[in-house]
């Protein structure tokens, strides 16, 4: 074969891969768009059923920023029910801080605890964190096909993590063709999907599309935890830097 | 049983800003804080417990309960509530709460820590076999003067350590009972004042007026700075006790320090503290009581991680500077045999009476049923004495308000030495079963 020949076979090559990684990467920016909402106040309810039986409706307001250097916050105090009120979580970057309502303590958590159930719920505490910025931060994208999900034609986008921090080895994203946004993402760990996130209810929050109701299946156990969202506030004036400290979270009640 | 405090002199600037803080917080806040658009929260619980006691000599005799002086039997009920009153807003928060509970006069002896963990009730009285208290243990007023600086001004928490069962890191709050770790610490009467620039970067400012001083000659004042770096969490505290006097002194001149960090996903922590003297005295042979001059050094260090299971595995070492030599044990029981007097006894700290303390600590969560195993050791190396806690909490409710706990709490010799808490405690078995109910 002629030099040349190589030479245009490896331009179509390398032409096919970066116009494959540009619109993997033009997909997610769009879906990303859902989460590029900034200083969020929310308020929103947890349910979790085990075992098909529903539990206490957990109530929690919500606060994300992030701050000058980018580093992903979020604090999360619960409300009710009676047994879980004044409970919070304050996540920064990898940082994470847990307040007890019982005895109003506040516990400085390792990275382990980070993957772990928060509120006992489906979600790890790094999703409820991370979940504020893009499921796809720190991962590399790479599209395998299409799927149908709930009826709607969707890109499959399969997500490796960058960093040996990552809290999943794996996920599997689903995007709506039409939409451009987040309908399932999967979670894989140890070679297996453990748990798969339904994002439902999207509706119009400031410039962007925002689902309202969020869904995790866990795959290994009969259990099924959903946040629906009651309000959300982007570039709230509650949201300030000072709730993003341990010394705020210690102040709570 | 109180014990006396020594008086102190506090500088008059420190007088005068304790008094106009005061006066501006009263005046002002609770307008200011109700005014806006919070929601007050009105919580608390209620539980009752039936445990039963046993002894290996059926008597629940022992140096600390002479022929069943405190009346030990083998059922027993104990009731407690607890109230809050909480509320948060922009500006600022309220939180109050009292505790009230109801339980035989001997079960300050007869598990083997309640002693350290045991109330010390503003209002209580013995009627029949019963001792019936009210504490209010938080009633403290917080106001965010800025963005970086907050006050806050009445009882509160000043527990800052890492330490689940023991923290000598902490220098201003009461001892806690090793084998209730998860137990809720009373607070302490202060003036607070926490600036917070950065969230990697924190100064706290305290004064606070000792139990039963009434005067500012009784006010101590100390320092925590909490500084982020890295993986890396370090304190800094220090503590002004002022001049020192008497036997017992809760607050002597001390300093400490604590790091924390994040290891290959888990939590290594460390504490480490030098008290000008101990807390509490010894107790000589015939009876009578003395001082343990220093420096007094203690230490702790721990591990924190969770299994991806979510069972979650604390373990703690404990090196306590103020807890008693094999010759010092001895001279307790000693003395307490000669002179069993309360103020005495009250000298007795179970779990933090010898010198090595070694913790284990495994909470595993049954998601599937709402419930919750917990595995807990603590042993006294110097003295062979293991204390096995295994305890089941079950959701018994839809809400989850409801909840049932059963409990084992045993006691065991393993040196077969005289002084051990293992010979002292008049009861080697109790199991408690118990419901609570949050609201």
């Amino acid at each position: 074969m002629k030099k040349s020949t190589l030479l245009i076979i490896g331009f179509l090559v390398a032409g096919v891969a970066s116009t494959t990684a540009q619109n993997v990467g033009d997909i997610l920016a769009a879906a990303d768009e859902a989460f590029e909402l900034s200083d969020v106040y929310s308020r929103s309810t947890l349910t979790i059923t085990r075992n098909g039986r529903e539990q206490a409706t957990q109530v929690m307001e919500s606060f994300q920023s992030d701050a000058a250097d980018g580093t992903v916050r979020s604090l999360s105090v619960f409300s009710a029910p009676p047994r879980v009120a004044g409970t919070a979580y304050l996540m920064i970057g990898n940082d994470l801080w847990i307040r007890f309502a019982s005895t109003g303590r506040v516990r400085k958590m390792s990275s382990s605890a980070r993957t772990n159930a928060a509120a006992g719920s489906d979600f790890s505490y790094a999703d409820m964190g991370d979940g504020s910025r893009s499921f796809t931060a720190g991962y590399s994208a790479r599209l395998d096909g299409m799927e149908s999900i709930r009826g709607v034609d969707a890109h499959r986008i399969v997500l490796t993590p960058t960093q040996g921090d990552a809290a999943y080895e794996r996920l599997v994203a689903w995007v709506s063709a039409e939409e451009l946004i987040y309908l399932r993402v999967q979670y894989w760990t140890d070679g297996a999907p453990i748990k798969v996130m339904d994002l439902e209810d999207y509706r119009r929050v400031g410039n962007v599309h925002y689902p309202f109701v969020v869904r995790m299946r866990s795959l290994t156990n009969d259990s099924v935890s959903e946040i629906v969202t009651q309000e959300i506030v982007p570039a709230s004036p509650r949201v300030e830097d000072r709730l993003f400290s341990s010394t705020y979270l210690r102040s709570l009640r | 049983m109180k014990l006396s405090r020594p008086s102190r002199e506090a500088p008059w600037a420190l007088r005068a800003a304790a008094t106009a803080i005061a006066v501006i917080a009263l005046a002002w806040f609770p307008q200011a804080l109700f005014a806006e658009d919070a929601g007050a929260l009105f919580r608390g619980e209620v539980g009752s417990s039936i445990g039963t006691l046993i002894a290996s000599d059926g008597e629940f005799d022992s140096v600390i309960n002479p022929s069943n002086a405190l009346g030990l039997t083998d059922l027993s009920v104990t009731t407690s509530a607890n109230l809050r009153v909480e509320r948060r807003s922009d500006i600022g928060s309220l939180d109050f709460r009292i505790d009230f509970s109801a339980y035989p006069i001997g079960d300050a002896l007869s598990v083997p820590y309640a002693l350290a963990g045991a109330p010390d009730p503003a209002l209580a009285y013995a009627a029949g076999d019963s001792i019936w208290s009210a504490e209010i243990t938080r009633a403290a007023v917080l106001w965010y003067a800025s963005h970086s600086a907050q006050i806050t001004l009445g009882r509160q928490t000043l527990v800052r350590g890492y330490g689940l069962a023991w923290s000598p890191y902490d220098l201003a709050s009461p001892l806690r009972d090793p084998a209730d770790p998860s137990g809720f610490v009373r607070g302490v009467d202060a003036i607070s004042l926490t600036v917070s620039p950065s969230w990697r970067f924190a100064l706290t400012a305290y004064t606070l007026l000792p139990e039963g001083t009434t005067s500012f000659e009784g006010i101590v004042a100390g320092t925590d700075v909490n500084l982020l770096a890295g993986p890396a969490e370090v304190r800094i505290a220090g503590l002004f006790g002022g001049e020192e006097e008497g036997i017992a002194d809760p607050y002597p001149h001390s300093a400490a320090i604590a790091a924390y960090i994040d290891l290959l996903g888990a939590g290594l922590y460390g504490e480490a503290a030098m008290r000008s003297r101990s807390r509490l005295g010894i107790l000589e042979s015939d009876g009578t009581q003395a001082e343990l001059n220093g420096p007094i050094w203690s230490a702790l260090g721990g591990l924190e991680y969770v299994f991806p299971s979510g069972a979650t595995l604390l373990v703690e070492y404990f090196f306590n500077g103020e807890g008693w030599n094999k010759d010092q044990r001895e001279s307790f029981v000693a003395g307490v045999v000669s002179a069993p007097t309360l103020a005495n006894l009250s000298l007795y700290r179970p779990g933090a009476y010898s010198r090595h303390y070694t913790m284990f600590n495994l909470l595993i969560p049954l998601f599937g049923s709402g419930s919750e195993v917990t595995a807990s050791s603590l042993f006294a190396v110097d003295t062979g004495t293991m204390i096995l806690n295994p305890s089941l909490n079950v959701t018994l409710d839809q809400s989850g308000n409801l909840t049932g706990e059963v409990m084992y709490a045993g006691v065991f010799d393993l040196y077969g030495e005289e002084a051990s808490e293992a010979r002292l405690s008049p009861a080697e078995h109790q199991v408690t079963v118990g419901l609570r109910f949050a609201f």
